[in-house]
């Protein structure tokens, strides 16, 4: 059945896509696989009704995740609900940024996350309040230091394995003059 | 003459601050990675920008021959490049 429901080369590509990049919005699907908003969400419609990719709203945006392997023995879920939700958060810039900057540290207050983010103070408040409520960051103790990744090794797992992270100009270098190494 | 000496300067100075910015960058690289074969890439930039620097001094002080300012810049350009080789190819 599964391999039926992947016949078509579109919905191939979009099953290939989302597994490869579990957690991005429609939009952000369609516009990499260069098909448009409304063929790329038939498809993916149709592979959701199929149960090979699950979606999730986050505000507006609904985002896709893999459900499983098609035809694999294990049918349990390729990503948990507390994975999807800190995938739909790195997935957007400023929490990203966010994240990355408070993994490198134990904690930081608002001020310095505000000099590290470029946005204002009240839209980096309303990130942080999002992601305090979904339990990804939390208060660091004592209250003053101000905020912390709640559980930094699922968010690392996360980062390291779906290649997420705010690439400054010294990692395009590594990754640039890598490339000529042999 | 003149103009062309002017644009001669410009150009080694040009290089000299992209070669230290260089530098700089691989310096920090190599403090993110402790990749030892960044070190080569770094030197090599830090020797570009040696090169611009004696070139420049060279230029200025308008001491120095022809045939001096080839074996010196060649020298410059034959350390590059070893560095160069030394970070693509050693293993």
């Amino acid at each position: 059945m599964d391999e039926e429901v992947l016949a078509v080369k579109t919905r191939r590509d979009l099953y290939d896509f989302v597994r490869k990049n579990p957690g991005f919005h429609l939009r952000e699907v369609a516009r990499a696989l260069n098909l448009s908003i409304t063929l790329a969400d038939y498809h993916l419609r149709f592979l959701e009704k199929h149960d090979l990719v699950a979606s999730a709203m986050d505000g507006e945006y609904k985002r896709f995740f893999p459900r499983s392997m098609p035809g694999g023995a294990e049918d349990r879920p390729a990503l948990t609900d507390a994975e999807k939700q800190i995938l739909a958060f790195l997935r957007q810039p400023v929490p990203l940024r966010i994240l990355a900057f408070l993994m490198e540290r134990e904690a930081a207050t608002h001020k310095e996350i505000l000099e590290h983010a470029p946005v204002s103070a009240s839209t980096l408040s309303h990130h942080v309040k999002k992601m305090d409520a979904a339990g990804l960051v939390e208060h660091a103790e004592p209250r003053e230091r101000g905020y912390r990744v709640a559980d930094p090794k699922a968010v690392a797992r996360i980062m390291a394995t779906y290649e997420l992270a705010t690439p400054d100009q010294i990692d395009t270098f590594i990754r640039v003059w890598g490339e000529f190494r042999l | 003459m003149v103009l062309v000496v002017a644009i001669e300067n410009v150009l080694v100075a040009a290089v000299s601050v992209f070669a230290l910015a260089l530098s700089v960058i691989a310096i920090l690289a190599f403090r993110r990675t402790r990749d030892v074969h960044i070190v080569f890439l770094a030197a090599a930039f830090g020797v570009f920008f040696a090169k611009g620097l004696v070139l420049t001094l060279a230029l200025f002080a308008g001491s120095i021959g022809l045939t001096d300012l080839f074996i010196l810049s060649g020298s410059f350009d034959l350390a590059i490049l070893a560095l160069f080789y030394g970070f693509t190819l050693r293993r």
